[in-house]
Formats: C-alpha cells, sequence, structure tokens
C-alpha cells in the first residue's frame, strides 16, 4: 500500500471515529499515525475536524442530538490529545490568531463555549478562556493586554446581556478590527445587530451547532 | 443479557426505566433509562462518615458503564452514559452533562427504590449506601414498574442526625417532579466545614442514620422492615 494510501486511511478511520463517537477507533488510528511518522497537524484538520464538520450537518439534520455531540466531541478530544503534542510548528506559521472567550454568567453555557474553545484549538488559534461568570470588564482588559483578534461572549441572563453592549462598544473603539461574536439564550440575531456584533448563535443548542460549522469556516482560514 | 453483563463486573443492582420526564433537554430520544447500583463495601456500623466515592465502586461502576454501551453499540442503538462521578478535565464534555441528570430519577423510574427523606435513594434491600449511574438509550428494554412515593413511614431518624439541618422531613412523590427535599445549601456549607476540618469533602450522615435502621437484618426482614416503618 501506498504512503499517502495509508495515510488517508487513518484520516478517514479518525473522520469516522469522531462521526461514529468510536473513541477507542480515533485513539488507535491516532496512535498509528504518529508510529508512522505522518504529520500530526494533517491529521487532526483533516482527519478529527472534517469528522466533526460532518457531525455539524447530522446535528441540522436532526439525525444527531445534543448527547451525539457531546460523544463525538469526546472522541475528538481523544484524538487531539494524542496528535497535539506531535504538531510540528517549525515551518508551519505558527499562530492562526488570537481569542479571548468567556461565560459572561450563568454555567448552562460551558458546554457551547468549551466546543467552541476547542475548536479554535484545533485550528491553531491560541485562546484566552476566562471561564464562566466573567465580568464585563474583564473581557476588555484581557482583548487589550493580548491585543486578540476575536471576542467571543456568551451570557444567559437578559440583565447581563445589557453589559455586552457597552463592551462591545469599548472594544471596538480601542481596536475597530477586532472580531466579536456573541451566544447565549437571550440573544438574537437583531439584538447582536444593534450591538454592533460581528457573529451571534441563537440558543443553548444551536451555540453547539454554530461550535461546529466554525470548524468549516476556520479550516479554510 | 444485558442484566448479566452489568452483574459480570459487580453491579450489585440493574433496572430498566421510563425515563422520559426526567431528561434534561436534547435528550427525548433515548427515553429508556439503564440504572446500575453499586453497593459502598464500607460497614455503615461503626463509622462516622460515608464517603461514596469508594474508587474501586467508582471505576466498578465505570466498567459497567463501558461494556453496556458497547452491547448497545453492536446493536446499533443509540446511548449516553452520564458517569456516577466524573472528572471534568478526563472527558470534557459528557461528563459535563452528567451533573445534569439524576441518577436517582433514573433508579425510581426502573422500580429500584424510593426516594427517602434524606433525598437519598433508598434500595428496598440494600438501603441508602449505594452508589448509582445510568445509561439512557431508545432501545427496547423490558421496563421496570416506577416507584412514586417514598416509604419511610414514621422514621425521622435522617433528619435527626444531619448536622446542618438540612432535611426538612418531608416526604417524597414523584408527581412533585425534581423538586428538592434536602436544602443543598446548608449541606454544602456543612461539607465546606468538613473540608476545611479533616481535608475530606464528606459527610453522609443521613446515609449512616438510614442504613443504621437497617444493620444486622437479613435482606427478607430489611424488605418487612421498609414496609413496617409506621412502627418506628
Ligand atoms: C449535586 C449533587 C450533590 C449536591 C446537592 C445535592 C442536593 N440535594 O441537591 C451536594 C454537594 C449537596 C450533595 C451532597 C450529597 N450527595 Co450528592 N450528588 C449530586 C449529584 C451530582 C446531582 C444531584 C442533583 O442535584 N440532581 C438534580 C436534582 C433536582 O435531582 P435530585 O436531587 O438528584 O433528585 C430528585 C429527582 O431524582 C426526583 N425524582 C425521583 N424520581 C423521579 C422521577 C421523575 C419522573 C422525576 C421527574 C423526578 C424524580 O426526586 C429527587 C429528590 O427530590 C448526584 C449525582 C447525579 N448525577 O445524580 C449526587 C448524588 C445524589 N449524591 C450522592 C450522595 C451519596 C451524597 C452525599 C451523601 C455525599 C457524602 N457522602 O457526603 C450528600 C447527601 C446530601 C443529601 N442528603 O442529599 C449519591 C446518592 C446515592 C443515593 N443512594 O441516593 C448520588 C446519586 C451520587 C452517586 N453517583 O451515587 N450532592
Ligand atoms: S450529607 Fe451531612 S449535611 Fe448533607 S444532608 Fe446528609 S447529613 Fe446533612
Ligand atoms: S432515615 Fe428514615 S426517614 Fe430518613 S430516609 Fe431513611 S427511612 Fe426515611
Amino acid at each position: 500500500m501506498g504512503s499517502d494510501e495509508r495515510k488517508q486511511e487513518l484520516f478517514g478511520k479518525m473522520k469516522e471515529g469522531v462521526i461514529e463517537y468510536d473513541e477507542d477507533q480515533v485513539v488507535e488510528a491516532a496512535n498509528a499515525l504518529v508510529d508512522e511518522g505522518f504529520d500530526a497537524y494533517e491529521g487532526i484538520m483533516d482527519g478529527l475536524a472534517a469528522g466533526m464538520e460532518v457531525v455539524g450537518e447530522l446535528f441540522d439534520s436532526q439525525e444527531y442530538f445534543v448527547p451525539e455531540v457531546l460523544m463525538c466531541a469526546d472522541a475528538l478530544y481523544a484524538g487531539l490529545d494524542i496528535l497535539r503534542p506531535k504538531v510540528d510548528m517549525a515551518g508551519r506559521e505558527a499562530v492562526k490568531g488570537e481569542v479571548v472567550i468567556g461565560v459572561v454568567e450563568g454555567d448552562v453555557h460551558d458546554i457551547g463555549k468549551n466546543l467552541v474553545k476547542m475548536m479554535f484549538e484545533v485550528a491553531g488559534f491560541t485562546v484566552h478562556d476566562l471561564g464562566a461568570d466573567v465580568p464585563i470588564d474583564e473581557f476588555v482588559e484581557k482583548q487589550i493586554n493580548t491585543n486578540s483578534d476575536i471576542v467571543a461572549l456568551s451570557a444567559m441572563m437578559t440583565t447581563t446581556m445589557m453589559g455586552m453592549k457597552k463592551a462591545i462598544v469599548k472594544l471596538k473603539e480601542k481596536n475597530p478590527d477586532v472580531m466579536i461574536m456573541l451566544g447565549g439564550a437571550p440573544v438574537t440575531g437583531e439584538i447582536a445587530d444593534m450591538f454592533g456584533a460581528d457573529g451571534y448563535s441563537e440558543n443553548a443548542s444551536n451555540a453547539v451547532s454554530e461550535a461546529i460549522k466554525m470548524v468549516a469556516a476556520l479550516r479554510k482560514m | 443479557m444485558i442484566e448479566e453483563l452489568a452483574l459480570d463486573c459487580g453491579a450489585d443492582v440493574l433496572g430498566f426505566g421510563d425515563v422520559s420526564e426526567a431528561l434534561p433537554p436534547g435528550f427525548a430520544h433515548l427515553p429508556v433509562g439503564i440504572s446500575v447500583g453499586m453497593a459502598n463495601a464500607q460497614s455503615p456500623g461503626g463509622a462516622a462518615r460515608y464517603d461514596h466515592r469508594d474508587v474501586e465502586i467508582q471505576s466498578a461502576l465505570d466498567e459497567a458503564l463501558r461494556e453496556i454501551a458497547a452491547f448497545l453499540r453492536l446493536r446499533g442503538y443509540r446511548y449516553f452514559c452520564c458517569p456516577a462521578e466524573c472528572d471534568p478535565m478526563e472527558s470534557p464534555f459528557t461528563a459535563r452533562m452528567a451533573h445534569r441528570f439524576s441518577h436517582k430519577a433514573a433508579a425510581t423510574c426502573a422500580g429500584l427504590g424510593w426516594v427517602g427523606r434524606n433525598g437519598l435513594l433508598i434500595h428496598p434491600e440494600l438501603g441508602p449506601c449505594v452508589s448509582w449511574a445510568t445509561v439512557v438509550t431508545n432501545a427496547p428494554l423490558p421496563l421496570g414498574d416506577p416507584w412514586t412515593e417514598g416509604e419511610c413511614r414514621g422514621c425521622m431518624a435522617c433528619a435527626e442526625a444531619c448536622p446542618a439541618g438540612a432535611i426538612s422531613g418531608k416526604g417524597w412523590r414523584r408527581s412533585q417532579g425534581m423538586h428538592r427535599l434536602v436544602d443543598a445549601d446548608r449541606c454544602r456549607d456543612s461539607l465546606d466545614t468538613v473540608e476545611r476540618e479533616t481535608g475530606a469533602r464528606v459527610c453522609g450522615r443521613c446515609a449512616l442514620a438510614c442504613a443504621a435502621v437497617y444493620r444486622g437484618k437479613g435482606a427478607a426482614d430489611r424488605k418487612q422492615l421498609a414496609l413496617n416503618w409506621s412502627n418506628l
């Protein structure tokens, strides 16, 4: 078997393992990939992330629901654990950018936030995770200190959501090019527009779907 | 067959129930709960505290869930494992969900026991000192008869034993849904204190007091006892 053929076979196994939430299959293929000296970064993008993209489609078509997506994410993570330390940074554009991420209030949104975070990491971004229950000012501060390109905020309560508008104004003031993503239960497209944000996701489960869709976008970047 | 599987890996109790009314959002397509219980080995007798997170029991429960999952996967059914306890670092996504799924609800739905005044799941033979884990699935399994009411009768031992006064003494009814019987804040504060003093975040006096009701009785007696608690 040609080496390229073998590589594609292993990518396919990882992709399928993520889609079928089969952690064992992902781990086995990822280990083989490393042992046989194939490129770990390609494995992450064309194996693991490619699988998650299909998961996003299955979620949209209501073939998969939240539990399946979570299991797929765990399978992806298991592969990532093996491949990430092997990524050869030399000769590769070091980082694609920096992101500040956090939940403004409430913990229900944590899963969505963590999924978005993982996807950014997969795509080679440096992620500054502020965790949950984060005061708005901390986002602004962190963005300024790190000069991050993207700020991803989620809020679970209407009251704290109003604080977001201030944050966006402040952030845009300091850096008109910063990209701001909003998510969380009370956030609608109109509100996001009104606040001047660049992207939003409708509700908790859509945040999951949005997060997955981001892989597709990120892979092209 | 699935029963054998779980018992093979050391589970003491196993049952299937309709958990559709107790599921978190996004789980409606997995309406059957497989409830797995493992009795804790430590003797409730002389102990001052009850730790339900015995390492061996936890890993045995995890193993039981893995076996059940493999069994369901092989037959083409959907499933989701809710571990007894979980380390969010180890399994970052599924584990986060486990805290939102009530193992006790799965057990009452499967007919494995009722919820006592102490808010704990009381198995009619093994009592409260059982650790629980759950798998939810779409597999058509033979469903148990759900328990819908507590059987504490005249007993109040746990409420008297709780150092935090966290147990109001109200009885459980399934019709009250996810209604909490125990003041979780008071319990947490008390656990914080214990942790500061001893280094271990363990209390469980509510479980011990209840287990004491069973002490020295054979399984058959326990069943009888459960029915006669009005005499206590
Ligand atoms: C968060 C948590 C805590 C918190 C809050 C507890 C509380 N009372 O709310 C704190 C830290 C205080 C705590 C303490 C303890 N905990 Co705790 N805890 C949990 C955890 C992770 C989630 C429980 C939860 O909040 N669920 C949501 C609420 C709304 O539901 P619930 O309280 O579980 O149960 C209600 C429903 O099940 C409902 N119900 C029952 N049947 C049905 C059916 C239907 C259809 C519906 C709709 C509802 C319904 O009735 C129950 C009572 O109101 C579970 C593990 C798990 N994932 O289930 C362990 C768990 C409940 N804890 C357990 C134990 C042992 C303890 C301690 C003894 C710890 C110790 N050793 O010191 C104490 C005891 C406190 C007490 N008396 O309740 C065991 C109980 C085992 C048993 N035999 O019941 C569990 C199941 C862990 C396990 N894997 O075995 N715990
Ligand atoms: S664990 Fe301790 S503090 Fe909490 S309810 Fe039971 S007896 Fe009370
Ligand atoms: S100690 Fe008594 S009142 Fe408390 S749960 Fe057990 S049987 Fe019920």
